[in-house]
């Protein structure tokens, strides 16, 4: 899958403004989101709607610390393996220490250049393996729609142009303009073999059966395709 | 005698050839051009039922029980029944004296064995009006361009779904890079109202032990919105 595409998005805690800013610039300016969180209350409330691929946390905040953050977090089962990061001024080792007792995945100390973040918060972005998959207890029946074209048409016959090649004796409903003018619409489409499975510009054509076409309808559509060339 | 398929509203012919395998083919031809059918092995039986429902055409064998009875047939019919029948005579002698005596004792065409469908079109074509017979039904037209959008909907299954997108499975082959609609109840559960986006095919592989297709469809990655949505629900399946 392209997962490239899509955009991570990193919850930053830290209760200086003047810093949420200067990450907000260099994460948005390479296409990572950033979700921005002063206190853990903050933090908690947003992460009820929210899910970020990665955390970056300082240590010291108004009245509380990053460590209670840590903590919490890793006793909640959808936000344990998410990874996190420390940014702060804190340099102590029994901090790093703690850091690491509590799974966080790098320590960076303030000031740094924003390159250098950057380079680590794309690291633990990539490295991260916490893609949420969920198997469907019992697999869930739903309809499938796309594009198509009906390229050719004789009576009680069809060939759809299209990016799929249907298996044989599959029943299709087919939403065109052209099958509502010829008041065939609500006709059984089923797939046959006659002329299937033949590819041009990349797009198989499909042979379909008009099951169930009376003479009236059989007249019209001999009358139509006529005036075709 | 058999009666191949009746319909009173197609134009019906008559065959009569003692080789039950042309008699067969010749049918199922003529019903490609949407003419209907009955042959005749028997002369007799034949004759008769010429004298009780006339056809709008008809075809003879020159060669009947190896001998040229054909001929005796085509001459019983322009003077018993007249000459407004389209009578075309089939033989498989190539040579042109069998071929104009047919003619010269009252034949409006001959069909030469073996013969294709394109080879009998050509030979009844001039009998019939272009409302009676479309002598193209057997052949597919060509849409006219402005008519040929269209849009196909079919049962699939959901087997799993991820942060990227969902884990189709179904038996067609969906190419790459077409975008797809799906209506799922897990996806307008997912999204909070019904799930109209498209995803986008990035694989199809055929799993061989179910024969089944596997696809995997993304979701559209400028839509932060709906991956975030995915990524809760997704956090609150797995963890429940």
């Amino acid at each position: 899958m392209n997962a490239k595409s899509f955009k991570k998005r990193v919850m930053l805690i830290d209760d200086d403004v003047a810093i949420q800013n200067i990450i907000r610039k260099v994460l948005v300016n390479v296409g990572i989101g950033l979700i921005t969180a002063e206190s853990l209350e903050e933090a908690f409330k947003l992460l009820e709607n929210d899910l970020p691929h990665l955390f970056i946390i300082d240590i010291n905040l108004k009245g509380e610390n990053g460590f209670e953050f840590l903590q919490i977090k890793n006793g909640n089962p959808a936000l344990k393996n998410i990874p996190s990061m420390i940014f702060t001024g804190e340099d102590d080792r029994r901090y790093i220490h703690m850091a690491s007792t509590l799974g966080v995945k790098d320590y960076i100390v303030k000031p740094v250049n924003v390159s250098v973040l950057l380079q680590k918060v794309r690291k633990l972005l990539t490295s991260s393996k916490d893609m949420l998959e969920f198997k469907l207890p019992v697999r869930e029946k739903v309809t499938v729609s796309l594009p198509v074209h009906i390229t050719q048409m004789k009576e009680g016959r069809l060939i759809l142009h299209a990016s799929v090649l249907f298996r044989q004796k599959s029943i299709l409903n087919i939403d065109s303009t052209l099958l509502r003018e010829l008041e065939i619409e609500d006709l059984v489409y089923r797939t046959v073999p006659d002329r299937s499975g033949s590819m041009q510009d990349g797009k198989f054509y499909n042979c379909v059966a008009i099951n169930g076409l009376d003479e009236p309808k059989r007249k019209n559509i001999r009358k139509v395709t006529r005036t075709w060339k | 005698m058999e009666i191949a398929s009746k319909n009173g509203k197609r134009p019906l012919a008559y065959i009569m050839d003692d080789d039950e395998m042309i008699c067969r083919g010749l049918s199922a031809f003529l019903n490609e051009l949407g003419i209907d059918s009955q042959f005749f092995l028997e002369p007799e039986l034949f004759l008769n039922a010429l004298k009780e429902l006339k056809p709008r055409i008809c075809f003879v064998d020159i060669n009947i029980k190896e001998s040229d009875l054909g001929y005796t047939i085509v001459q019983a019919i322009r003077s018993q029944i007249g000459f407004d029948l389209p009578l075309v005579v089939i033989s498989a002698r190539s040579d042109s004296h069998s071929v104009s005596h047919a003619l010269e004792l009252g034949a409006n065409n001959y069909l030469v064995k073996p013969f294709d469908l394109r080879a009998l079109e050509s030979k009844i074509e001039p009998f019939f009006d272009g409302n009676e017979m479309d002598g193209n039904a057997h052949r597919f037209k060509k849409v006219p361009e402005e008519s040929e959008d269209a849009r196909i909907s079919f049962e699939y299954e959901v087997d799993s779904i991820n942060e990227y997108g969902v884990n189709l499975r179904g038996k067609h082959l969906i190419g790459k890079d077409i975008w797809v609609r799906v209506s799922s109840d897990t996806l307008n559960k997912i999204n909070g109202e019904e799930f109209t986006g498209s995803l986008k095919v990035v694989r199809s592989e055929l799993e061989p032990e179910s024969g089944d297709f596997i696809t995997f469809a993304e979701f559209d990655a400028e839509n932060e919105n709906l991956a975030n949505k995915v990524r809760n629900w997704l956090s609150k399946q797995i963890n429940s």
